[in-house]
């Protein structure tokens, strides 16, 4: 049995993020999660090297992805001979494609590998109408031609304009994420200004980045994109006021705070981390910009126990920490998605909030506040835009650079998914 | 000097007109406008063998500020790009053709053999079709006089076979050189990139350039300029012949460039070069640079001002006859003007150090002196004489770390050439990859990449601007 | 200090008849107001009545008794006042420029209430005179409601009283909170629950005789509709409104509600489509 392993973090690469229905509204999963994993092959010269594994996902995807993965890696330089495999947590999934792993790597199953994800939703898996699917599979069953052309006969011409669309929305509660979004703000009382203000910020922490070159090594272009398209460098406080609440309609009538200014858009998007064994780094010459240190992973009933769908990083955090024998505050930096401004400001609020901690989280003490200055200091989802899987990639990737400049340090990566879950690590240096 | 043939076919009825009857399409050439990006849109880079320049390219890349793209052949890009704090990324994902491209640029340097030249096959097969219009090529390789090996000099001199018939299939205003980087001198390529890859490069196509070691060094001076877009903040530039034409707009672009311009022309061309002086905030000087006397004013004139950093001899006559015909007083006076004149004064500037260390020469020279034009054997003596005269004291001057260069014009729009009967003249203007004629402009953008004071690395250059002429090439 | 009781419900006619009559006043510069209170002693609150308005200013059935309902129960001493000889000037062309609500008590369907109009104060504005009329509402000899009204008799020359001074901050930056839809009909179905018929409200042909190019919303209702979407979706006990009217909402048309949160309340406005022209702006505070 081998002992435990450190893993490193190497390095990073993502496409830009687009919104959906933009540069990228032709592009497909396999076209940007295969440009995603050529750009890190191609900046740490991987090329015919066969990896330990590598494992992505995507949330939105076609029934013919079933083998996304596998199928990208066939189309980068990347020896033939590299596994792969699709898993899915939704806007976990890249985080947890990491830790699957860095799993692997740790017990040393495999010395190196890489975790992905991505997504469109221009591109999205527009299905029959279910009724029409009914009728056609009924058909291939028929036993003769007479059978079959009385099943096709039901076939109506409006099922041909009605196809099953692909919904953001939670099938247990029939709610958006925004609805859901709407209902936590209302219940932690986060109000639009706050709400506002932070996604004003992560607009020009974003910026601010781009203006330093931040990401010049952890980005390959893609269809002609250079930065992430929903990135507004010149956005002001008076533009984010000036839109109107979004989700407010079932659950909040005209007393919603969540806007497009302020929540995630869809967008389009796919990013990779290169993740190896101390010893795999080290023969290569590649850098070790951290190390993945802690994980974990928790899930909220948001059904029956009403708990709010995005709360579940709020429960993941304090395990880990706990397990890590650490504090909330030993962190030089905090990244945590910004699924909706209000999302963020629900989680650390619920941090400070002495009750809900002893009796939600079973704490004696509340985690407390965070510094904001270290928070997402690079901007987050609600200017990158959120392309679900691929969230995970760049915000390791982000924080692991951001480590690796500082020289030493620890962050905080947490992710809330749907179907109310939450995945969280910690990076080290 | 309207070229209403070319308004015409960019015109919705022309260009429907002119694609129906399979007439030459000319594009309104990108001209360099102050204020905009260098490159109007992403460079895609190829290699072959293992290309040696990639590194520097970074730099200048970086420098400049443009968007970079490897071709599948070349990954090595990426990490020396990223290294250089470059963002880039790969071209087309999967064997697939990438976005549209503003330049293409290829490392020939790391090529030691035609065997490999399947890769420059590879590069531009793939990426021809998605230039864009107004386009950049740009092929660098090793000076086939300076290989050791034969079969590489063989290769390296192979190229320019390949660039100039290039420069005639693309078409659109797209335009293909050559550029030939002396080992060492790598670090020289950048002012010459800007100048290649920018629409300051409009009317240059199908030449061969050559960067060697800089002048001058170690002694010489620091040439990178502080503000890339005022290279010649602070430089004091002579130009000849500046009253009207190719010389007044050599004149406004060196001011634009940031130069304190002092223009010189024959005294009775005097209310014109004043107006121009004026308008550009320079000095006037009214003088024959033909006579006995003219290179011992300069010399103090230039003195009186702290010396000057750039010459530019554009001014030139003609007196054209056959030979059979010809006076002996219109074959020496043209010799004198545009030739003798010239290096008298050149050697006058250089010895007495009025052209100070650092400073260059830039001379212009003629298609006619290259290719030969009959009724002007007076007039092409002199200007395959100014080649000569550049490719002979290049090697002087560059112990004062002084370069030589000249410029080749081609059909340029001015009232010269708008006296020229129309069948002769419009042969001239269409006779060209460009299909039509070069503007003043064009001819003075190549001045200034010459003078400018990164430029240490050329010298005994000629280059045409002549939108690849069919005529003497 | 005088007091009119009036007992029974008046007749509309009658008082609108009264009305028309007051469009006969000339009145100079007057020095001060008459003091005179018109009370009703005994009316009930009628849960019919009260859906009836909540439906039609967008409150929902969690509201309870809308903290603007009560303002309804005191229209007829209003009306009253302006068609007797206490009132100097007529109703028609005078201009609702601002009201305030004080609420002190949760109100209950059913409650018999004693209702209360009397004079106020004087106030120089720089388009004519403001005065002011002071409503309250007690219930067992407790005020549980009270408000002022600042109404303006536009084009008085040299009016008296202190000058108006602008209750409302416009420092407080405001987000664009909900759309809605003013429906054409709305100053016809107000103007029955409310009792106020002013012609300005009811049709474009009858609001044209005085000088609008289309029907105006009525304030109250704006108030009214505004506080719907500001308000929490329960029975308030305390709360504190104050509006004022900036410019006419011409009928029909879409708004927009701007408001801002904060610890004692908000701040919202109510502006055209747009969000760039404001018809109320307005402060509440509720425990």
């Amino acid at each position: 049995m081998n002992t435990i392993r450190r893993v490193a973090i190497i390095g990073g690469n993502r496409i830009p993020f687009t919104r959906s229905n933009t540069a990228y509204a032709h592009a497909s999963n396999q076209q940007m999660l295969t440009a995603a994993l050529q750009g890190l092959i191609d900046r740490f010269g991987l090329h015919g090297e066969r990896l330990g594994d590598v494992a992505a996902g995507a949330v939105m995807k076609h029934a013919r992805d079933f083998n996304l993965v596998r199928e990208s890696v066939l189309s980068t330089t990347l020896a033939h001979e590299t596994p792969a495999f699709d898993l899915q947590q939704a806007c976990g999934t890249g985080l947890e494609a990491a830790m699957v792993v860095a799993n692997k790597i740790a017990l040393g199953q495999i010395e190196c590998g890489i975790a992905g994800g991505v997504d469109t939703t221009s591109d999205a898996p527009i299905g029959l109408n279910e009724k029409m699917r009914a009728i056609l599979l009924d058909a291939s069953r028929a036993k003769t031609a007479i059978q079959r052309v009385s099943i096709l006969s039901r076939l109506r011409p409006g099922m041909l304009i009605k196809p099953s669309l692909p919904r953001n929305a939670e099938p247990r509660t029939g709610y958006s994420m925004g609805e859901h979004a709407e209902l936590m703000a209302r219940e932690w009382g986060i109000g639009r200004e706050e709400q506002d203000e932070f996604a004003l910020k992560s607009h020009l922490n974003l910026a601010k980045a781009y203006k330093e070159e931040f990401f010049n090594d952890l980005m390959t272009p893609f269809n002609g994109v250079t930065r992430d398209n929903n990135l507004r460098a010149d956005l002001t406080i008076e533009k984010l006021r000036s839109l109107k609440p979004a989700f407010d309609r079932r659950v909040a009538p005209e007393q919603g705070t969540l806007t497009a200014g302020n929540s995630t858009p869809l967008t389009d998007g796919a990013s990779a981390v290169l993740l190896g064994s101390e010893e795999w780094a080290r023969a290569r010459k590649l850098p070790v910009l951290a190390w993945l240190a802690f994980s974990e992973v928790a899930a909220v009933d948001f059904f029956d126990k009403k708990e709010g769908l995005l709360m579940a990083p709020a429960y993941a955090v304090p395990r880990m920490l706990s397990r890590a024998g650490l504090t909330l505050q030993d962190f030089d930096f905090y990244e945590i998605h910004e699924a909706f401004a209000a999302q963020v400001l629900c989680t650390l609020k619920a941090w400070e909030d002495p009750a809900y901690c002893r009796e939600h989280l079973g704490l004696d003490q509340p985690l407390g506040a965070i510094d904001p200055n270290k928070l997402n200091v690079n901007g987050s989802s609600l200017a990158a835009g959120h392309p679900f899987a691929a969230t995970g990639g760049r915000i390791i990737a982000t924080l692991a650079k951001m480590l690796a400049r500082k020289g030493s340090g620890r962050g905080l990566i947490s992710i809330c998914a749907a179907g109310g879950q939450g995945v969280v690590a910690i990076l080290e240096r | 000097m309207n070229d209403s043939y070319l308004d015409f076919a960019n015109s919705a009825l022309g260009a429907w007109l002119t694609n129906a009857l399979g007439l030459p399409k000319p594009l309104v050439l990108e001209r360099c406008t102050a204020g905009e990006a260098v490159i109007k849109g992403p460079v895609l880079l190829g290699g072959g063998g293992e290309p040696q320049l990639l590194e520097m390219l970074a730099a200048a890349f970086k420098s400049m500020g443009a968007q970079t793209l490897a071709h599948a052949r070349l990954p090595q890009w990426m990490p020396v790009a990223n290294k250089a704090g470059l963002m880039t990324g790969r071209w087309g994902v999967d064997g697939q053709p990438g976005e549209k491209v503003k330049a293409l640029v290829f490392d020939a340097t790391g090529m030691d053999d035609s065997t490999q030249s399947e890769a420059l096959y590879r590069f531009f097969h793939d990426s021809v079709r998605s230039v864009l219009p107004c386009g950049r090529v740009v092929v660098i390789g090793r000076p086939p006089e300076s290989c050791k090996s034969p079969r590489k000099a063989t290769l390296q001199r192979a190229l320019e076979g390949l660039t100039r018939s290039l420069a005639k299939e693309l078409r659109r205003a797209i335009n293909v050189q050559l550029l030939y980087v002396a080992e060492g001198a790598e670090n020289q390529i950048e002012s010459t990139l800007r100048f290649l890859l920018s629409p300051r490069s409009a009317y240059v196509s199908a030449q061969v350039v050559r960067i060697g070691l800089p002048v001058g060094l170690p002694a010489g001076p620091q040439s990178e300029p502080a503000d890339w877009d005022q290279p010649l903040a602070g430089k004091k530039v002579l130009v000849t012949g500046a009253s009207r034409g190719i010389g007044a707009s050599i004149a406004e672009v060196m001011a634009r460039e940031g130069a304190e311009v002092i223009c010189l022309d024959l005294p009775q061309a005097q209310p014109g070069l004043d107006e121009i002086a004026a308008k550009l905030g320079g000095t006037a000087i009214a003088l024959d640079i033909g006579a006995a006397d003219a290179p011992q004013r300069l010399v103090d004139a230039a003195k009186a001002q702290g010396g000057w950093d750039v010459v530019v001899h554009n001014a030139g006559i003609t007196r054209d006859k056959t030979i059979a015909n010809m006076e002996e007083h219109a074959w020496q006076t043209v010799v004198n003007v545009n030739l003798s004149a010239q290096e008298r004064i050149n050697d006058a500037l250089v010895e007495s150090g009025a052209l100070m260390t650092g400073g260059r020469i830039v001379c212009v020279s003629s298609i006619s002196g290259i290719a030969g034009n009959r009724g002007q054997t007076n007039y092409a003596l002199s200007k395959a004489g100014v080649v000569g005269m550049v490719q002979s004291t290049a090697p002087v001057f560059a112990g004062r770390g002084i370069t030589i260069n000249a410029v080749a014009p081609g059909f340029i729009e001015t009232q010269m050439t708008a006296a020229i009967p129309f069948a002769l003249r419009e042969a001239g203007r269409r006779m060209n990859s460009m299909s039509q004629g070069g503007l003043p402009q064009d001819v003075a953008e190549a001045i200034a990449w010459f003078a400018n004071p990164a430029s240490s690395g050329l010298t005994g250059n000629v280059v045409r601007v002549c939108g690849q002429s069919m005529i003497g090439a | 200090m005088r007091t009119v009781e009036i007992n029974k419900p008046p007749s509309l006619a009658a008082l609108y008849l009264g009305v028309l009559l007051s469009s006969r006043k000339r009145p100079g510069p007057i020095a001060a107001l008459p003091r005179v209170t018109y009370v009703r002693p005994h009316v009930v609150l009628d849960p019919g009545h009260i859906a009836n308005y909540a439906r039609i200013c967008g409150f929902g059935e969690a509201h309870g008794v809308p903290v603007t309902y009560p303002q309804i129960l005191t229209f007829p001493l209003l009306m009253a006042f302006f068609g007797s000889a206490d009132c100097p000037w007529p109703a028609l062309g005078t201009v609702h420029l601002a009201n305030s609500i004080k609420q002190h008590k949760q109100l209950s369907p059913g409650e018999a209430l004693r209702v209360e109009v009397s004079t106020g104060e004087l106030i120089a504005h720089e388009r004519g005179q403001v005065f002011t009329l002071e409503l309250k509402i007690a219930r067992e000899g407790d005020i549980v409601w009270e408000a002022t009204e600042t109404l303006l008799r536009p084009r008085v020359k040299n009016p008296a009283g202190p000058a108006f001074v602008s209750a409302q901050n416009t420092e407080m930056p405001l987000s664009h909170q909900a759309d809605f839809s003013v429906p054409g009909n709305i100053g016809r179905r107000y103007g029955r629950v409310s009792g106020d018929l002013n012609p300005i409200h009811l049709s474009a042909i009858s609001a044209g005789l005085f000088g609008f190019r289309r029907a105006i919303a009525h304030g109250m209702w704006t108030k009214a509709r505004a506080l719907a979407a500001v308000m929490p979706n329960v029975a308030v006990a305390r709360a504190q409104v104050a509006v004022e009217f900036k410019t006419p909402l011409y009928l029909p048309a879409r708004a927009s509600l701007w408001m801002t949160r904060d610890g004692q309340g908000a701040s919202f406005e109510v502006r055209n489509a747009k969000g760039n022209k404001p018809h109320l702006r307005g402060r509440i505070g509720y425990q």
